[in-house]
Parts: C-alpha cells; sequence; structure tokens
C-alpha cells in the first residue's frame, strides 16, 4: 500500500496571459514564483524544492533569478501536458518525506510568440524516432493530427458528433466571459462562428483547438502544518496519481485506443482521496481540444465510456450544470499554460474566490492532465 | 539549413542508418512490407522495439505481412507546417489495421478523396518515391 501524501497548496499565481508577453520565460517564470510566494505570505527565498515544466524556464534559472540559497529537491515530470498534474505529486512526496519544505511546481513559456506548438512536439514527445522516421516523412507532426484520429474512432463507436464538441467550445468560452484574466473574456462565440472556423484535422477545426499563450503559472506547495499559518484557506491535496497507456510512445498501437495513462490513473487518485468522481463539485480538465473533454470525462469517471457526450450537452458541463467543468475557461479560451492554470483555477474555486463563476460550495475539485501520446494524470483537491 | 527550395522538394526524410528501423526500410526498398517479430515468442509488434513487448529481452526479426488492411481510423489533414505536403492538401492520414498482423500502421492515404473514406474500408499499400532513394509506404482503396 502508498503511504499517504500530507501537502497542501499554499500559494497560487498567475501571470497576464497575452499574444505577446514582451520579455522572457525566464522572467515570466521568476515574476510567477515570487506572486505564488507573496499569495502564501512566504518570502521566495524559502523555496527548496523546484518542479519545472519539461519545456521552458529551469529550477536552476530560478534558482539563480531568484537568489535561493540551498534547493534540495528538483523533479522534471515528463508526461507532457499531463505534467503539470503530475508535477503536484512529485511536491507532495518530496514534502510528505521531509525531502523539501517549500516546492515550487510552475510552467513559464511564450507559446504564442515563440514556442510554438509544433516546436515544441518536435523535442518534447516520446518516441522521436517514430515520429521522425515514420511519421513526419508521411506528413504527421501534430497534437491536432495524433489526437483526431482517437476522436474520429469515438465518433465511429460511439455516435459522438460535432454537436458535441462545439457543446465543450462554446462552454468553455461562455465561462470565460466571466473571467477577466481569460484572453477571450469579452470574445463570446456563437455556434454560427464556431461552424465557421477553418478545418485544421478534421474532425478538429479552428475552434476545437486550444489557446497558444504567453504567460505563467505556479503554485508552492508545503505541509498541512505551515500551510495552515498562511494568509489562505489551505488547499488539501488529497489524492493524486498518474498513468501511462498501453503503447505509450505511440498513439495508434493500444489495442483499446481510448484506454489511456488517465483511465489508470484515475481510479488510484480517488482512492487516495478517498472520494468518488460522483462526489466532484468541479473539474478542471485539460481540453488542449475540445474532443480530449469529452474523453477524460469517461476515463476519469465522470461518466460511462461513450456518454461522454450526452454528459457535455445541454450545459452539463456548464456552471450551473451536473458537472461544472473549467470555469475559467480553459485552455481552449482562458489561455494555454499546459494546465497550470487548471491547478490555480481549482484552488481559487476552494477558496471561493472565483466571483462570478464560483461554483457554489466547492469543496472537492478534480482536475486532469493529458499529455504526449497518452499520458495521464488526475489530481483531488479539497479544502 | 535548409533551403527553401530544398523544403518543398522533400518531406522530411527519415533516417536510413537508424539501426532499429533499418530492417524496414531494406524491406520498403523491395516492395515489401514487414512487421517486427519475436524470435522467442513469434508475437509481431508495430512499431519496432529495441525489446519484445511480450516477452521481453529476445531477438527481435522480420515478419513480411502483406499489405493489405482495414482502415481503423484517420484525420483529415487541412493545415501542415511542412511545406512539401501543402500543395497536397486537404489529405488523409490513417491508421491501418493489418489483415495478418495485430498492429496499425499510420500513413498517408492517397486515390480517394478523404470525404469518400470510412472506417473498417479496405486499403492496400503501395510504394511512393518521395526522394531520390527515398520510397515511402503509403495506402490505396482495394
Amino acid at each position: 500500500m502508498s503511504t499517504p501524501l500530507r501537502a497542501c497548496i499554499a500559494g497560487a499565481a498567475l501571470t497576464e496571459f497575452s499574444r505577446d508577453s514582451g520579455r522572457s520565460a525566464e522572467r515570466l517564470a521568476i515574476e510567477v514564483a515570487t506572486a505564488a510566494c507573496l499569495d502564501a505570505g512566504v518570502d521566495p527565498t524559502v523555496i527548496d524544492g523546484i518542479v519545472p515544466f519539461p519545456h521552458g524556464p529551469t529550477a536552476e534559472d530560478l534558482m539563480a533569478g531568484l537568489g535561493l540559497p540551498d534547493v534540495r529537491f528538483s523533479g522534471v515530470p515528463h508526461l507532457g501536458g499531463a505534467s503539470s498534474v503530475a508535477g503536484l505529486r512529485l511536491a507532495a512526496m518530496a514534502v510528505t518525506a521531509g525531502q523539501a519544505d517549500y516546492v515550487l511546481c510552475f510552467v513559464a513559456r511564450n507559446g504564442r510568440s515563440s514556442s510554438r506548438v509544433e516546436q515544441r512536439v518536435a523535442t518534447l514527445l516520446p518516441g522521436q524516432r517514430y515520429r521522425r522516421n515514420l511519421e513526419n516523412p508521411q506528413g504527421m507532426n501534430s497534437p491536432a493530427q495524433w489526437y483526431s484520429l482517437i476522436c474520429r474512432r469515438h465518433m465511429h463507436e460511439f455516435g459522438t458528433t460535432r454537436a458535441h464538441l462545439a457543446e465543450v467550445a462554446l462552454t468553455m468560452r461562455a465561462h470565460a466571459q466571466l473571467n477577466e484574466h481569460a484572453q477571450m473574456y469579452g470574445r463570446p462565440m456563437t455556434m454560427e462562428q464556431y461552424m465557421s472556423g477553418r478545418p485544421i484535422a478534421d474532425p478538429y477545426w479552428l475552434y476545437d483547438c486550444c489557446l497558444e499563450t504567453d504567460g505563467a503559472g505556479a503554485v508552492l506547495i508545503t505541509s498541512a502544518d505551515r500551510a495552515k499559518d498562511g494568509p489562505h484557506r489551505p488547499v488539501h491535496l488529497a489524492g493524486m496519481a498518474e498513468g501511462h497507456a498501453d503503447s505509450a510512445d505511440d498513439i495508434v498501437n493500444r489495442r483499446d485506443i481510448f484506454n489511456t495513462g488517465l483511465t489508470k490513473a484515475a481510479p488510484r487518485a480517488f482512492g487516495m482521496a478517498g472520494v468518488t468522481p460522483s462526489d466532484v463539485d468541479a473539474a478542471m480538465i485539460y481540453d488542449c481540444f475540445t474532443f480530449e473533454v469529452i474523453q477524460q470525462l469517461e476515463e476519469a469517471g465522470f461518466c460511462p465510456r461513450g456518454g461522454g457526450g450526452d454528459l457535455v450537452a445541454d450545459g452539463g458541463i456548464a456552471l450551473g450544470g451536473r458537472l461544472p467543468v473549467n470555469p475559467h475557461g480553459g485552455l481552449l479560451s482562458e489561455g494555454h499554460i499546459a494546465g497550470m492554470n487548471h491547478v490555480v483555477e481549482a484552488v481559487t474555486q476552494l477558496r471561493g474566490d472565483a466571483g462570478r463563476r464560483q461554483v457554489p460550495d466547492a469543496e472537492v475539485v478534480a482536475v486532469t492532465g493529458w499529455g504526449d501520446m497518452g499520458d495521464g494524470a488526475l489530481a483531488v483537491l479539497t479544502v | 539549413m535548409s533551403t527553401a527550395t530544398e523544403l518543398t522538394t522533400a518531406p522530411p526524410l527519415p533516417d536510413p542508418a537508424d539501426q532499429m528501423l533499418a530492417g524496414y526500410w531494406e524491406a520498403v526498398a523491395r516492395g515489401e512490407l514487414v512487421v517486427q517479430e519475436c524470435g522467442s515468442c513469434a508475437a509481431p509488434q508495430w512499431p519496432p522495439r529495441a525489446g519484445c513487448g511480450t516477452c521481453g529481452l529476445s531477438d527481435l526479426g522480420w515478419r513480411r505481412v502483406a499489405g493489405t488492411g482495414t482502415l481503423f481510423t484517420w484525420t483529415t489533414v487541412h493545415h501542415t507546417t511542412i511545406e512539401y505536403y501543402k500543395p497536397a492538401l486537404p489529405f488523409a492520414l490513417a491508421a491501418v489495421e493489418l489483415d495478418d498482423a495485430p498492429v496499425r500502421m499510420l500513413g498517408r492515404v492517397r486515390g480517394v478523396h478523404p470525404d469518400q473514406l470510412s472506417i473498417d474500408q479496405p486499403l492496400t499499400v503501395v510504394y511512393e518515391s518521395v526522394a531520390p532513394g527515398v520510397t515511402l509506404p503509403v495506402w490505396e482503396p482495394r
């Protein structure tokens, strides 16, 4: 049996999100780390553990830029977009084991103005041998192409439709209208506009694809004892797990193409937290593309496999619906900093600080991560 | 650095010296399709790997397959960052379930408009020259 992890998020912060930050990703990292410590009521020099995202500024960039005297733990999760959620577990393990007192988990990047997605996947994805030799020569080189293969098969097997994908996109956009921090704040979208987007990798069209964003996010993780003295209500990391799909480096050669990392991780995370999906008040789902929301809702256990279309239809994932998803607007409409904004939104909701987009009485929030060739992670956060 | 002209005359090319895939490319050059096969338990696997996913460390070889299969799923590419493929838009990239081995291969589909494709449709491999000395297996309806 695994040892229970006892750790809290004491501080959380985001920079502004934009198409061009006008400063380096390293500068964004230092700004957001400082802001997360301020939010926790501690000086940045208390940071003695760092979990960076696998692409972008490093632990060393923070050590040097913040003058951290003695960082004694660092670790980099390698689950692509699931790394932000998987990293929470690394940090909690370090804190629980007494290997670090304050671990900063962060993502900082100029994802729109500098390191765009096709550049990142050319170095970040596992199985580069297959990407470079078997896929790129055939014309395949983007996440929209890889992931839309799963979407098409899901449509065939379960009757999922473009109307379901639209429901996800429009819900995320509507939520962003309640979030002044969102890149799509003040830019509502109609079904007509959604349908008028150009095709990218059909069944993915323009508005099925997330934003590319300059910005940063960070959370500061420490023990419950230390967190209780902070200015905010501590958010408990109640359950966390990562999972890796069969055929982990190749997306189409798992016999069951829908059985991905999250399928394995979700029961472990819920089990550790002692809750079930039906206890969850709000879910932050890694919405790199619209269909990935539907698939992760299924694989995390919020509905049966094949039931994701029905769950998102008719406002099911909107604020006030059966399961509010991404009240901040998600990667599709708030901004894309690899899901660290989902973690920060979970904290905001659990503190009761989400203003117009607050989920009433939110006490249990699940956060998912999806990345690489089907890696997954899930964290259950509670107050 | 490649010049713009070079970029448009060929797609990204496979590395002929890649040890794990060399046997595959040798077969393709002969006009044959192969999958990796375990010398111990005879399990086929794709893509080729350094060990057998069924029984672990063992001698790995190649098994010739017929080069026929069915369409498991596909994506229709309307936007590409690869210059060579821009004139070919839109085109379909398919996962083809082979008829005679439990593996799926990713490849471009030609000879049919992407809108005419349907899941489980029978396909057959053909070989397309994309650069001097470089042939890629692609798929056509049969």
